[in-house]
């Protein structure tokens, strides 16, 4: 049971790494800028 | 729950706070417009201040370029919360919850429906704007039509040359899943929201969770009434359909815990380990 919760713990643990290691370098490469298109909702 | 209408009201009037465009009668293009606020907010809303993130997905893929941005923000909070934004911050998702509230029997939909979120995101979100090039999940999205579609034609008469067929279509859309809210709760989040569908991926391993004793509970289905979606918590406490509104924690089985602290205990295993168990209802 308590193998079975750090598998969950590390699982977790390394998706945020790898997550916020695509999001600094969608920030880097400047993605905020990317997003102001013009909204064409009609 | 008062807590979870202040936030809701907050997350309805926060992302949309650009007053100034009764003068200027043009949307906010700031640098604000930049982030996206993790809900269902249209970008071309009068009063958005921010972006919505299945417009920012849809963009990226229109222009054939990978939002890391968009992945990581996304990721990051439905790795920490599943899909709690949806039932604590989303606007959609409270207007639904405001219209859920007249008085018609409410039905419930089969739990495969809840798959539709995911076909609608491959398709509308990912691979049709990357072969046509156009944005299709904004340009028929209900909450569109409510937030801008309608009110930029009322206000702007300029606008009203843009109408063609597609604003009929997302018009019928909207009545459509109008008529839907009142006999069934939120059946935007459950059948179509591709926000929804992305952050429900993350239900089962994110940090905070739900937690049933289940061998102490009755299954006396009064989570299944107060729940917004219609979900049998002790079934599945964490369902791809659940969208985290934490109303079922009233029933003192259900709790949140965190992947890092202890799961709740069952009844049995309070007692074996000297604890005075304390019930809530």
């Amino acid at each position: 049971m308590k193998i079975k919760k750090n598998y969950k713990i590390i699982i977790s643990v390394a998706l945020f790494v790898v997550l916020t290691a695509i999001l600094v370098y969608g920030i880097i490469k400047g993605d905020f800028f990317t997003t102001l298109f013009n909204g064409r909702t009609l | 729950m008062k807590t979870r209408l202040i936030t809701q009201i907050a997350g309805s009037i926060l992302p949309n706070s650009y007053f100034q465009v009764i003068a200027t009668k043009t949307i906010y293009q700031g640098r604000l417009k930049g982030i996206c606020a993790p809900l269902f907010n249209c970008y071309a809303c009068p009063l958005a201040v921010v972006s919505c993130p299945i417009g920012t997905l849809q963009h990226f893929s229109a222009i054939g370029k990978i939002p890391y941005y968009v992945i990581g923000y996304l990721g990051i909070i439905g790795l920490a919360v599943g899909r709690m934004a949806c039932g604590w911050i989303c606007p959609f998702g409270f207007f639904q919850d405001l219209i859920a509230k007249i008085k018609i029997r409410k039905f419930r939909f089969p739990s495969y429906l809840g798959y539709m979120r995911y076909f609608i995101l491959v398709i509308l979100v990912f691979i049709i704007p990357f072969l046509t090039h156009e944005p299709w999940f904004t340009k028929l999205c209900p909450w569109g039509t409510i937030e801008a579609g309608i009110p930029w034609i009322l206000w702007n008469s300029n606008f009203r040359s843009l109408i063609s067929n597609i604003y009929y279509l997302k018009l019928a859309i909207l009545v459509g899943f109008l008529g839907l809210m009142l006999i069934f709760k939120r059946p935007f989040c459950f059948l179509a929201c591709p926000l929804g569908a992305i952050f429900a991926l993350f239900n089962k391993i994110s940090i905070i969770r739900l937690g049933v004793d289940i061998e102490s509970c009755t299954r006396c289905d009064r989570c299944l009434r107060d729940c917004p979606v219609n979900i049998r918590v002790y079934e599945n406490p964490n369902s791809h359909n659940c969208i985290r509104c934490l109303k079922c924690t009233r029933c003192s089985k259900v709790s949140v815990y965190s992947i890092f602290s202890k799961k709740p205990m069952s009844h049995e295993e309070e007692l074996e380990a000297g604890y005075q168990v304390n019930s809530k209802s």
